[in-house]
């Protein structure tokens, strides 16, 4: 198990150590200082051995976090573990930055000491541990408050506790998908898949357990006679991102095609058993933000938009790149934030730029163009052309990395649809019909890339 | 004055601040010694005023006071005991918080006397009725048994633990099996956990409730159940599939192991495997939009998955299609995978994507990707042209590696197509010039050698080689005299000139005994019978594998079993990067049928058996082409490798040592030889050894002619048949083997240790799945490969074992020192015993030193240092004889003089580990006592060296 863990600054300063093994010596935090912080080259794993001892990094901005053992331990947890620590400390203070671990080293102590025992990792999810692990220093903890928090951490359902309540029930269903391309430059598909998420906040009181559906093709053709759809549910696709407690009925949900998922996960509240064998997925929320559910598909996407580019070498010290983008969706619904960049040889000394629409730069320390459009509606067609002067005496090849896009849509671009979120209480003499839930959907540019 | 406060000083001043009234400077000061404690200043001295805050009542002080203490408790043993009273006290405080708290804390302190009072207070929370408390106390007894074994057998604490399995609470269940598996890992001569149907019932249901890390340790333990037929396996795949829709990309490992296990006890044709394979491809695939670090562990498992079955991600190729922003880890595994699932339906997708990846920047990432093409013209014929025509494109880029790299692998396509591409030579021949890398001169070599009656020049093309021949890399000297002599042999008349050149450098200005011997085989063969050398340079050669980087299966499997885990990430078995604990191998589990399909079973067994060795003999191929080109090392993950060598070199040097510097230099060498060319003796032994003869000189040839000329002199003049082997004795009987018995003893044999055992069953079952195990001993003894007895073993059969030992496994000093402690497991048992190694079969061959070396050392140890005693000549031998014996045995006799009319011998002995020992033998004629005395740096040994003596001198 995990011997030991160290935080370092950018300088190879340790910053915390907690040592949980007697096979870990002090010299261990030298040994990653001097064999990875200031090895000359740069180690090309994120997992080393030095000396019988495996060392597991990570960075974030400047800050290494790294996990030594002696055994033979399973390597995915402790990088599942040391990703974990990071959203836990995150939603502590914040950034990982030098100066908040050092006011908060404290605090990451007794962290440390909490969500990993001997090496083992304990339960971390950040709701519980912030009801007994506090930064105020001494609370005054009832002895029946206690006893709450160590049947949350060790509970059947970890990751609520018990006694929540509120005026008004209310949740929140964010589906955030990101659309991953790559297209060659003439226009083939190379690989595409969408990566979702569905984030819940939930404001409910008690402990209901709530049902979720979706327009998954397995789900979807099993049910038959299944009276659970409905249309309980406000379908919201406003694009600011606020949503409004309209009362209009989400008709459109009620599905005309179900989509295929590759596969899915499930935040660990889900009852797995029951998705296997009914395919329902029924859970006890825990209170306030999470990520209910990852999901992949990779058929029947509908790109938002295409990246067509033209790049022209004339002679040896002179380029002209053309790019048209062209938007893809329901006229009626508008495409924001949208960044397209174009890299440019290294040897660049001059760029003209001329473009339709929005604003395009040429950033030379980025050896990109950045072409910026604030929004774009449906279906519409926007052109960039660019003249690059080359320096000639650059004899290093150019590799023409692709050109990369950015955007936001109001839709999901897999064609996911939240069918019905059923809540249900029973101790508490609430109903569903009595809570009030959101939907939105958010599609965003993963790494959609177009090669020139 | 605060600007110059001194360190005296600050600790002066904590002090004051900790001995505060207020607590809030209290609290103040005691972050302010955590936060020097954490950058490694000493604050030990603090020590006493630290314990002073323990008494306080509030938890965060508390908890900062107990961090402090888990730091220097044991610097401060009696200070500590000071704690003891707070701690009992704690355990007892209402609050579940504090108790755990106190017995978590407890644990982690390694103080003898702190652990005698932890034994109370953690019975008493185990038992405790807050889960918290019991989950925390169940960890500890791991803790406890990293202290100190004996305490938590004698106070019934793993009974306890065991309780808690049964444990209302998933939580405690979880952590209970966590410290059980550790346990019974550190322990596998105990019966610590048994873990059968009911118990793996019980953690199946725990798992469905437990937290995320729960479900890890539930999984890692479940994978280590032998399920009891095909059905049980079947079911619990079934109950534990749903986890593979988990969030956590450890559960989702965790399960895909055993799953992968489990698969070998189900019939791979019924519909079950076949859905399964269906619900494995999709999870695995969700792994690779994690995080990078976790992705990497995932690509490096699915490298494993894909080379046992792969089935599960023939349809997923684009998937591993190289992003512009992967970290160049996360690349390199992509393309290694990518090449793995190549097949003619894909090969041009693939093909499109890696000409793409040759034009990046990453030179480490080029070059694979390189490689890659050449792999793929290898692996799929019908593409061969295709990924010819793309090698020719990139030559024409005229990048130095990639022109270099490109040239490599054209010499595999060339030995795979022969006489189809070799109108490109012209294009290679243009980049001569450009090749300064060994490995690419050496292929470039290798391809005017063997195509020289195509190309008009070639003699010319070699000779300019052959200029700089001195200054030339090993590897490129043995090709290029073999391409020599190939030329010579196909253009005798032009090239009289130059093949005698050639032969006159390498035998006589080089230094090289591997080029010096192949130079005088070639020379001897082309003078006494240029027919028979044109048979044997330029025989037909054995085709390559299409998977020339395929893990060995038996490796394979053993990794299959440790998905998730470091092993899979490395591609090497735990024993090779965890210290010196006894670690059970893992193997996969076996599947056996019904009684009634006996007959089928073996058949089926010696097909597996063939198509084994089918396999291991295309290995040999690789190993070779890996060797020749590559070095010992592959070039996937070099850097984890040279660090596991480093320290390999560290332990090896950390033997007490008994020689000067110069000696030393013959060690290392020595070490050398162990190391890096096991691998190699190892397929030498498997060869037939008319190979040698047969196929010196062709091209496969340097291979093996590389491979003889290291191991071979051994093998050859020095083989030994007479090395005294002492008759085997019963090591367990039947009585004690539950059936087995085993007897056994040690050979020396082609200067290699070899365990001999016969293993005889008197059960009336018959016995499988034996495997063997070394404990660390005094000289690192480890077998070179895994026990293999492929068929059970019947009853009243007897089958005798031969196994290869090497010397250079982790060294723990036993007492007798050559004292062998053997586990030997089979499907009924694990059975521990002891043995003595005869200390003679650690003699090696090469323990000759030169007079001069002998003298100084012999003067270098000290007087006291020397040992006498009394050999009796008890057959009588003659000098001659005497010294012939000894000989045979590998001890040296270095000089023979007479002095005052008495016989003087000077003899040395090496052993294993590189000790030498000096012996010096005072014979009077006529006279049957031998006066013998010995000087080692080492005078443990001396014992064991004249019992050695005795035994060979009276042996027959």
């Amino acid at each position: 198990m995990i011997g030991g863990v160290f935080i370092y600054n950018h300088k190879g300063e340790v910053l915390i150590s907690r040592v949980y093994r007697d096979d870990i010596g002090r010299n261990a935090v030298d040994a990653f200082r001097v064999n990875v912080i200031h090895a000359r080259q740069q180690s090309r794993f994120p997992v080393v051995n030095i000396a019988r001892t495996s060392f597991f990094y990570t960075k974030r901005s400047n800050i290494w976090l790294c996990a030594v053992a002696k055994q033979n331990i399973n390597a995915a947890m402790v990088f599942e573990f040391l990703n974990k620590m990071i959203d836990i400390m995150q939603s502590y203070f914040g950034k990982i930055s030098e100066e908040n671990i050092k006011n908060n080293f404290v605090l990451i102590y007794e962290l440390l000491d909490e969500i990993l025992d001997f090496g083992y990792p304990q339960n971390s999810d950040t709701g519980v541990l912030k009801s007994f692990i506090t930064q105020q220093g001494v609370r005054p903890i009832t002895r029946e408050e206690q006893t709450n928090v160590t049947s949350a951490v060790t509970g059947q359902i970890g990751w609520r506790r018990e006694g929540i309540k509120y005026r008004r029930n209310e949740l929140f269903l964010d589906v955030i998908e990101s659309v991953n391309l790559l297209m060659s430059q003439q226009g083939q598909v190379l690989s595409t898949h969408v990566a979702g998420r569905v984030v819940m906040k939930s404001y409910l009181s008690g402990m209901p357990e709530c049902k979720f559906g979706i327009n998954d093709k397995i789900t979807v053709d099993n049910r038959t006679k299944n009276p659970l759809d409905s249309t309980n549910i406000n379908n919201n696709s406003t694009t600011n991102g606020s949503t409004n407690p309209s009362t209009t009925t989400g008709t459109t949900t009620t599905t005309k095609t179900a989509i295929a998922i590759d596969d899915c996960q499930f935040h660990q509240c889900v009852k797995l058993s029951k998705f296997e064998s009914e395919h329902s997925i029924s859970f006890i929320p825990p209170d306030g933000e999470f990520e209910l559910m990852r999901y992949r598909t990779t058929k029947d996407i509908s790109l938002p938009f295409r990246v067509i580019p033209l790049v022209r070498e004339i002679g040896r010290t002179k380029m002209e790149v053309k790019v048209v983008v062209k938007s893809n969706f329901k006229p009626t619904l508008i495409g924001q934030k949208i960044e397209i960049r174009i890299p440019t040889p290294s040897n660049t000394c001059d760029v003209q730029l001329l473009c339709m629409k929005g604003k395009a730069k040429y950033k030379s320390s980025d050896n990109a163009i950045v072409w910026k459009m604030k929004r774009m509606g449906g279906m519409k067609e926007s052109q960039l052309s660019a003249e690059i002067e080359l320096l000639p005496n650059d004899k290093k090849k150019w590799n023409r990395p692709p050109i990369s896009m950015n955007f936001e849509v109001p839709f999901a671009p897999s064609g996911f649809k939240v069918r019905y979120l059923k809540v249900f209480e029973h101790k508490l003499n609430y109903s569903d019909s009595d809570t009030v839930k959101w939907v939105r959907y958010i599609g965003k540019s993963g790494l959609y890339e177009t090669r020139s | 004055m605060a600007e110059i406060e001194s360190k005296k000083g600050e600790i002066y001043e904590l002090k004051a601040e900790l001995n505060s009234d207020k607590r809030e400077r209290k609290k103040e000061a005691l972050k302010k010694v955590i936060a020097s404690m954490t950058v490694g200043k000493d604050v030990s001295q603090l020590f006493p005023d630290v314990i002073n805050c323990m008494q306080i009542d509030n938890l965060e002080l508390k908890k900062l006071v107990y961090l402090y203490l888990m730091n220097y408790a044991k610097t401060q043993p009696e200070m500590a005991i000071l704690a003891v009273n707070t701690f009992a006290k704690d355990c007892n405080d209402p609050s579940p918080l504090i108790r755990a708290l106190a017995v978590r804390t407890m644990g982690c302190i390694r103080v003898d006397k702190i652990t005698e009072h932890l034994c109370e207070p953690l019975r008493k929370c185990l038992k405790d009725e807050d889960p918290y408390v019991r989950k925390t106390a169940a960890v500890c007894v791991a803790k406890l048994y990293d202290i100190n074994q004996q305490l938590v057998f004698d106070q019934g604490f793993l009974d306890l633990l065991k309780d808690l399995l049964s444990d209302s609470n998933p939580m405690v269940v979880a952590n209970a099996v966590a410290a059980l598996s550790e346990i019974s890992e550190q322990s596998p001569q105990i019966q610590v956990f048994d873990l059968n149907g009911p118990t793996v019932n019980k953690l199946l249901t725990a798992l469905n409730e437990c937290s995320e890390w729960g479900q890890v340790f539930i999984l890692d333990t479940i994978a280590n159940y032998p399920p009891k037929d095909d059905k049980d396996a079947q079911s619990i795949c079934e109950r534990i599939t749903p986890r593979l829709a988990h969030a956590n990309s450890a559960v989702v490992l965790s399960t895909v192991k055993v799953l992968m296990k489990f698969l070998e006890l189900i019939d791979p044709n019924s519909e079950f495997v076949q859905n399964l394979y269906r619900k494995l491809a999709p999870p695995l695939v969700t792994l690779l939009s994690t995080e990078p670090e976790i992705q990497y562990v995932a690509l490096r498992n699915i490298n494993l998955i894909v080379q046992k079955r792969s089935d599960i991600l023939k349809n997923e190729m684009k998937v591993f299609f190289v992003k512009y922003n992967d970290p160049i880890y996360v690349k390199l595994e992509k393309l290694d995978i990518m090449i793995r699932l190549t097949n003619s339906n894909n090969i041009a997708q693939v093909l499109a994507e890696l000409k793409e990846y040759a034009t990046e920047v990453d030179v480490d990432f080029v070059r694979k990707a390189v490689r890659a093409i050449g792999r793929c013209a290898i692996k799929v014929e019908p593409a061969a042209e295709r990924c010819v025509n793309t090698l020719i494109d990139l030559i024409q880029t005229k990048v130095n590696y990639v022109v270099q790299e490109a040239i490599v692998v054209i010499k595999d396509i060339f030995r795979k197509y022969p006489n189809k591409y070799e109108s490109i030579i012209a294009i290679l021949c243009e980049n001569l010039d450009s090749l300064d890398e060994p490995e690419a001169r050496a292929s470039m070599i290798w391809i005017v050698g063997e195509y020289a009656e195509r190309i008009d020049n070639a003699d010319e093309l070699l000779e300019g080689f052959l200029d700089g021949f001195k200054d030339e890399n090993n590897q490129v000297q043995l090709q290029l005299l073999t391409a020599i002599v190939k030329l010579f042999l196909k253009k005798p008349t032009e090239t009289q000139e130059l093949v005698t050149k050639v032969l006159t450098l390498v035998t006589q200005e080089t230094d090289n005994p591997d080029l010096r011997d192949r130079g005088y085989i070639y020379w001897r063969l082309l003078s006494t019978d240029p027919k028979a050398a044109k048979e044997v340079v330029l025989a037909e050669k054995p085709l390559i594998s299409e998977e020339t980087d395929l893990l060995e299966p038996t490796l394979l499997d053993e990794l299959i079993c440790h998905i998730g885990s470091l092993a899979s990430v490395y591609h090497k078995p735990p024993n090779t990067f965890v210290e010196g604990r006894f670690i059970m191998k893992k193997k996969l589990p076996f599947r056996t049928g019904i009684h009634h399909e006996y007959e089928d079973i073996t058949t089926m067994q010696t097909n597996q058996q063939q198509q084994q060795q089918v396999v291991i003999s295309s290995n040999v191929g690789s190993l070779i082409d890996d060797f020749d080109m590559l070095g010992p090392m592959s070039n996937t993950s070099s850097t984890t490798m040279n660090t596991f060598e480093h320290t390999q070199q560290q332990t090896s040097s950390a033997i007490p040592n008994l020689l000067d510097d110069e000696l030393s230099s013959i060690l290392g060498l020595d070490s050398n030889v162990g190391g890096h060319q096991t691998p190699m003796m190892n397929t030498n032994t498997s060869l037939p050894i008319n190979r040698l003869t047969t196929s010196t000189g062709n091209d496969l040839d340097d291979l093996f002619g590389d491979i003889n000329l290291h191991t071979g002199p051994s093998s050859i003049s020095f083989s030994s048949p007479n090395t005294l082997v002492l008759p085997k004795e019963i090591w367990v009987s039947a009585q004690k083997g539950k059936g087995l018995e085993i007897s056994g003893t040690f050979a020396r044999r082609n200067n290699q240790i070899v365990m001999e055992m016969d293993f005889t069953n008197k059960a009336l079952q018959s016995m499988n799945d034996f495997a063997l195990q070394l404990n660390r001993n005094s000289f690192g003894l480890t077998p070179l490969q895994p026990l293999q007895i492929l068929n059970p073993l019947f009853p009243n059969q007897t089958i005798p074992i031969q196994l290869i030992l090497n010397a250079n496994g982790p060294i723990m000093k036993m007492d007798p020192l050559t004292n062998l402690q053997i586990a030997i497991k089979n499907n009924i048992d694990i059975f521990y015993f002891n043995c003595i190694v005869p200390i003679h079969i650690l003699f090696v061959h090469n323990g000759e030193i030169d007079k001069m070396t002998f003298l100084q050392t012999w003067q270098d140890i000290p007087e006291n240092n020397e040992i006498k005693y009394q050999l009796q000549n008890i057959n009588n031998l003659s000098i001659d004889d005497l010294q012939n014996k000894l000989r045979l045995n590998n001890i040296h006799t270095i000089t023979r003089t007479i002095i005052e009319q008495k016989e003087m011998l000077y003899q040395t002995i090496k052993l294993t580990n590189g000790i030498f020992i000096l012996i010096e033998l005072k014979i009077t004629p006529g006279n049957r006592t031998i006066a013998f005395s010995l000087k080692t740096k080492v005078p443990d040994v001396a014992n064991l060296i004249i019992q050695a003596y005795e035994l060979i001198l009276s042996s027959n």
